[in-house]
């Protein structure tokens, strides 16, 4: 059985790009399967926390318990401490209750509107028992979410004069494929990139006119003509 | 962010891994095809079923290898593996398996380290 032939592959990673909220690399000496792989567990496997279950105590808001209920769980959480932390369902401190220390965070939220201008609710009012798990400050990611004047963070629901929303909520660990708010990632692709070979002999047989029309020939404008020395690149 | 994309890496070695812990494998022989067998794995979907079929492919002795979601609600993937007299299915899974399992501990690494060579740029 042992000493069989093994058939492992040794892929090579390059990163090309790498942001806080981006990354772009290439990836070698593997195939399809495995990049593919990868991607999928990216989207519907790596656990991240998410609001999964809403407490309401007031609501007198134009928006529905349940749509705000939805609206809350939709709001990205910091997650570093996914990993560390116990699935509900296979949580022994509580009995898979889902409410305890090693497999739940605690939000709570009140907000009330006491004038006549328009109150915005957003997922800055809410306030976590653990500061390792609060709402994604995207202000400072450097995305194009910043300096929207005054950023107030992800917007739940507005109240007028006279509503309030007061509720508490119980964040909880999970993965994509049970619910698209645990997904990490907004999308994930991959693709196959072309390689090309130029070759040269044949493109020197060309004349500048030819090689121009060459050139030309590319939609994406992948080809570059050498003003100097007429060469193709 | 960036730890997040390694954990990514590590949670993907980490779900190829359990696969070996059988109580989710089970292997059935074919009645009729000697070297032919089924490994029905729990709790798994194409993401796996495909990876462990293209690395089977890998193996010369292995005739044939495939995999079917039996159906979209039932949480679970049939492999089907075919192999000559050299092999035998339970030889060619575990190969597969292991060799994965090594592909991607190295993947993790590579990507941890090309991650800290990038951010040691700045
Ligand atoms: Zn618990």
């Amino acid at each position: 059985m042992e000493g069989a032939a093994s058939y492992q592959r040794f892929p090579k990673v390059k990163i090309r790009e790498l942001k806080d909220d981006y990354a772009k690399f290439e990836l070698r000496e593997t195939d399809a399967s495995v990049a593919n792989a990868l991607r999928r567990v990216m989207i519907a496997e790596v656990p991240t926390i998410a609001i999964d279950l809403v407490e309401i105590e007031v609501n007198s808001s134009v928006l529905n318990d349940e749509f705000i209920a939805h609206r809350l769980g939709l709001i990205p959480l910091t997650s570093e401490r996914a990993m560390s932390m116990r699935f509900s369902r296979d949580c022994d401190a509580c009995d898979g209750d889902g409410q305890c220390e090693f497999c739940s965070v605690e939000f709570h939220l009140r907000a009330k509107c006491i004038n006549d201008q328009t109150l915005d609710v957003t997922s800055k009012d809410l306030y976590s028992s653990d500061h390792t798990v609060v709402p994604v400050d995207f202000s400072d990611s450097g995305s194009g979410f910043e300096n929207n004047e005054d950023q107030r963070g992800i917007t739940i629901v507005k109240l007028r004069k006279g509503q309030e929303l007061r509720l508490r909520a119980i964040a909880r660990k999970g993965i994509g494929k049970d619910h698209a708010k645990w997904s990490p990632a907004a999308t994930v692709t991959f693709m196959y990139e072309p390689e090309i070979h130029i070759n040269e002999e044949m493109m020197e047989t060309l004349s500048l006119e030819e090689k121009t029309s060459v050139v030309d020939s590319s939609p994406t404008k992948v080809f570059g003509i050498n003003p100097h020395t007429q060469q193709v690149g | 962010m960036k730890d997040h994309l390694a954990l990514c890496f590590l949670h993907f070695a980490n779900s190829v891994s359990l696969k070996n812990n059988n109580s989710r494998v089970s292997y059935e022989r074919d009645t009729k095809i000697i070297n032919a067998a089924s490994f029905t794995i729990e709790r798994e979907d194409h993401t796996i079923g495909n990876i462990v079929r293209m690395q089977l492919h890998r193996d010369g002795n292995v005739l044939f290898a495939g995999y079917k979601l039996p159906h979209p609600l039932q949480y679970k993937i049939i492999v089907r593996v075919h192999t000559t007299s050299q092999s035998s299915p339970m030889q060619a899974y575990n190969q597969a398996i292991n060799d994965l399992d090594k592909e991607l501990d190295h993947l993790k690494a590579a990507f941890e380290a090309e991650v800290a060579r990038v951010s040691g740029e700045y």
